[in-house]
């Protein structure tokens, strides 16, 4: 359980993170999200015990990161895939981290192959792609089992298979009762497999909400309509609805607030003929992208 | 129970309450050997340091034909053997230690072990011992082998002495005392300045370009010089009494004081810095 309350960082005049608020539950993918420079890394590190908070506090299991007596059996990180020295072989890397909590070989060759690495766990990191990176920074995240994970981008940079794998790793992890927080400046990496969003823009929460009820929230369906009449199908439609658009460029109807078949039965209704009709589906990276840049806005304006 | 709250008590479980001191230990051992650069640089700090320094007393003692008595009288039989350990290896040890800091800096590793022991005056000791003690042994061998191959040379003009004559084996000893200083100043100059280049040039100041400096300054400075890391180190591998040195035992009373300075400066600045 992670609860971050009134969170406040700064870095000489600028804001890096805004009173910023949440609470994680465990056995949830919740994803983090905000345009690059919002403040989500410095958050993450924040709630590590890495950076000390200006005020606020952000709390694992009702105490702050470096009241943990052994912290690695409580929460894992991955902060940056890039984070190992080049010199040092994955097994070592990982067995430094688990020697300090006294975890055994064992457990470091259980999480290599838990990523897919036991094959390559004793070369250098610095020959690894950087899927393979990131997968190293999950397998030291897990070392001491913990029941809360907090990754910082962890889809970055990963090709189709290696997000595939990614997707599915966290949704188990998220299913065996783990708290799962990953950051993502891309909503399109965190929408398939988060259950809960937390959006930030400049240091800031913008939305804390589920994804169902971010996509519900996005602006719902519009419906696509091609017609040699727009002129006549805009009259009818007004009638029950003003959300009514003509796009001139691709000669279609946007309408909103009625359903693909009300719009249809109207069209035909008064004779009207109807080339195309389709739903069109709320684009989530086009609501967040909206709602980041309204928030950047707000910000603009009252400071 | 949730799922999450059994992960929880099983780790506990199987776990004491404590997060040792021991473990941490364990784990800068772990890291410390597991980077080959570390083995090299302790091999290479002890190679050449015997090297150049047998070289070196056999090229000082062509001269002595031509000095005069009072050039002769300065020359220090115990300190001539320690020459290449005190220009090459301290640089070296110090190096050693002020990596083992900087190279988490540089590389980032410095965010997963504060996260792993948050404790980060821990983290600090727990480093402190393990290049201290790595660097005793190996420079206490350096120095004794640097003696035994400087004596047979020295004695083609009867200065040879043995590890028994008055002051010898302390500076045997403080030969791998100074380096541990060194190495440990070099460590804590890494976690105060965290960049490797600008750590390494400090540490050069302090312990090379020091020595030549105060070398060539008038003696009346050597009053306040003779308590710089780099003098008082010196005083600890030397036999005869001079004036720009202490005794060798205040030479290492004074070098402790600086390790500790550095130490605690150190400590202060991680704990109350961000990583």
């Amino acid at each position: 359980m992670i609860t971050v309350q009134q969170l406040t960082k700064r870095y000489g005049s600028s804001v890096a993170v805004d009173h910023l608020g949440f609470s994680l539950e465990p056995g949830q993918i919740t994803g983090f999200l905000g345009p690059n420079g919002a403040g989500k890394t410095t958050a993450m590190r924040l709630i590590m015990g890495l950076d000390r908070p200006d005020s606020g506090s952000a709390l694992i299991n009702g105490r702050p990161y470096r009241n943990l007596v052994r912290p690695l059996h409580e929460i894992g990180a991955l902060l940056d895939a890039r984070h190992f020295h080049a010199g040092r072989s994955a097994f070592n890397h990982l067995f430094a981290l688990a020697r300090s909590h006294g975890i055994g070989r064992a457990r470091v060759d259980e999480v290599l192959s838990l990523t897919g690495l036991e094959a390559v766990g004793h070369k250098s990191p610095g020959a690894y792609s950087l899927g393979m990176t990131q997968r190293l920074g999950i397998a030291a995240s897990l070392i001491g089992d913990p029941p809360i994970l907090i990754l910082d981008e962890p889809m970055n940079g990963l090709d189709a298979q290696g997000m595939s794998w990614m997707r599915s790793f966290l949704k188990q992890l998220a299913a065996e009762g783990r708290t799962v927080f990953i950051s993502s400046h891309l909503m399109s990496e965190v929408a398939q497999v988060a259950d809960r969003l937390i959006v930030i823009g400049r240091g800031r929460l913008v939305a804390d909400t589920t994804v169902a009820d971010f996509v519900a929230k996005a602006g719902g369906i519009t419906i696509l309509v091609r017609t040699p009449d727009p002129a006549r199908l805009s009259a009818v439609l007004n009638q029950f609805t003003e959300l009514v658009e003509f796009d001139a460029e691709q000669g279609i109807l946007r309408v909103s607030g009625l359903e693909l078949k009300e719009v249809g039965d109207l069209a035909a209704a008064n004779g009207i003929v109807v080339y195309e009709l389709s739903e069109q589906h709320p684009s989530l990276e086009s609501a967040f992208l909206r709602l980041t840049h309204d928030s950047i806005e707000y910000a603009g304006k009252t400071s | 129970m949730t799922t999450a709250d059994a992960y929880v008590q099983r780790t506990r479980s199987t776990t004491t309450n404590r997060a040792g001191f021991a473990q941490v230990l364990m784990a800068e051992w772990t890291k410390f050997i597991s980077l080959r650069a570390n083995i090299w640089t302790l091999i290479a700090a002890a190679f050449v340091s015997i090297v150049v320094g047998a070289v070196f007393v056999f090229a000082h003692l062509d001269f002595w034909s031509g000095m005069t008595p009072e050039e002769r009288s300065l020359i220090d039989p115990v300190h001539e053997s320690f020459i290449g350990l005190s220009v090459f290896g301290i640089l070296g040890f110090a190096v050693l230690g002020a990596l083992a800091m900087t190279s988490e800096y540089s590389s980032g590793t410095i965010a997963s072990t504060f996260a792993a022991v948050p404790n980060r005056i821990r983290v600090l000791v727990a480093k402190a011992i393990i290049i201290g003690l790595v660097t005793i042994g190996f420079a206490l061998v350096t120095a004794f082998v640097s003696f035994l191959i400087a004596q047979p040379i020295l004695a083609r003009e009867s200065l040879d002495v043995s590890l028994v004559d008055s002051g010898v084996l302390i500076a045997v000893i403080g030969g791998g005392l100074y380096s541990a200083g060194a190495a440990l100043i070099g460590l804590a100059l890494g976690a105060i300045l965290r960049r490797t280049a600008a750590t390494i040039v400090a540490v050069s100041v302090i312990f090379s370009l020091a020595t030549i400096i105060t070398q060539a300054q008038p003696e009346s400075w050597s009053r306040v010089t003779k308590y710089l890391p780099h003098s008082a180190g010196l005083s600890a591998i030397s036999s005869i009494e001079h004036s720009t040195l202490l005794s060798p035992l205040a030479g290492l009373v004074v070098l402790t004081v600086w390790v500790i300075l550095g130490l605690v400066v150190a400590g202060v600045l991680i704990e109350r810095r961000d990583t």
